[in-house]
């Protein structure tokens, strides 16, 4: 698949499991890349065209809440699509990630598979 | 508010560390053979009450969960690097499966961020204080979880 794939998560062994997954899912693997909060992953979409960012919502920095609300204010960037994959269980926070657009949430602990099988689905979506 | 107890702790724990990293763990009775912990990680969470959840794990256990994220040997893994990384991340994982079970799919808690403790003092005192707790094992690995809720 010939999509950009951007990971936010503050965990740098988390990144590279997930990337271990995407991979696995079709994306080259110079085409994924990584930051390690909001504001990192900001600074990326800046010089990157990002077809799907995959979201951990507690980062120190920029959280993913902060993150979103920041991606959806430029109309240039309004459309890239996110999927939260996080621990992050409160309802109304969720709520509001869903008013930004969120595409799926993806609760940790998930198995690789749950992952695997959900970035075509959504890349599908996007395409 | 749900109860956590020892057993909804252990399966919990199992079952995070199945999912997120193919890591099969048992339930152990206690830390007798397996040497000391050498590395304490904590989550707090807060909402209509708050508490910690604090893992307690030997070196073995950060190294096969580090390798088993990253798909490569324990010899291969810096345990004060990726080992402690892997500790963290669990921390974090298991702290989002302690505040679903306690309010259930419709939860309003709120988990901070992981945190790596600099000694065993502190976590000496959660475990004696320790609302629930449970140990369980992984091959050499050892791994204690200490639940800490306050009203």
């Amino acid at each position: 698949m010939s999509c950009n794939v951007l990971i936010v998560d503050d965990s740098a062994i988390l990144r590279k499991a997930i990337r271990k997954v995407v991979r696995l899912a079709g994306i080259e693997d110079d085409r994924i890349h990584d930051a390690g909060n909001g504001q990192e992953a900001l600074q990326v979409l800046e010089t990157i065209w990002i077809d799907l960012v995959l979201l951990d919502m507690n980062m120190p920095v920029m959280d993913g809440e902060q993150f979103a609300t920041e991606l959806r204010k430029n109309p240039d960037l309004a459309d890239v699509a996110i999927v939260v994959v996080s621990t992050e269980a409160n309802k109304d926070r969720l709520q509001r990630m869903r008013n930004l657009g969120v595409i799926d949430v993806l609760r940790k602990p998930f198995e690789p598979e749950d992952l695997h099988r959900l970035i075509p689905k959504v890349l599908g979506v996007t395409q | 508010m749900n109860a956590v107890n020892t057993e909804s702790l252990v399966d919990a724990t199992i079952s995070a560390l199945e999912r997120t990293a193919m890591v099969l763990a048992e339930p152990a009775a206690d830390t007798d053979g397996y040497g000391s912990v050498s590395r304490y990680a904590r989550v707090a969470y807060s909402g209509p009450s708050h508490g910690t959840l604090t893992l307690c794990a030997n070196d073995q256990f950060m190294c096969d969960l580090a390798a088993s994220l990253l798909g490569v040997e324990p010899s291969e893994i810096d345990v004060d690097d990726q080992g402690v990384d892997a500790l963290k991340e669990m921390a974090n994982i298991l702290g989002g499966s302690v505040i679903v079970a306690i309010s259930g799919e419709s939860c309003d808690y709120s988990l901070g961020l992981p945190e790596i403790l600099a000694d065993a003092g502190t976590s000496a005192a959660e475990e004696a204080t320790a609302s629930a707790k449970c140990v369980v094992t992984a091959d050499d690995g050892l791994l204690q979880v200490l639940w800490t809720h306050a009203a």
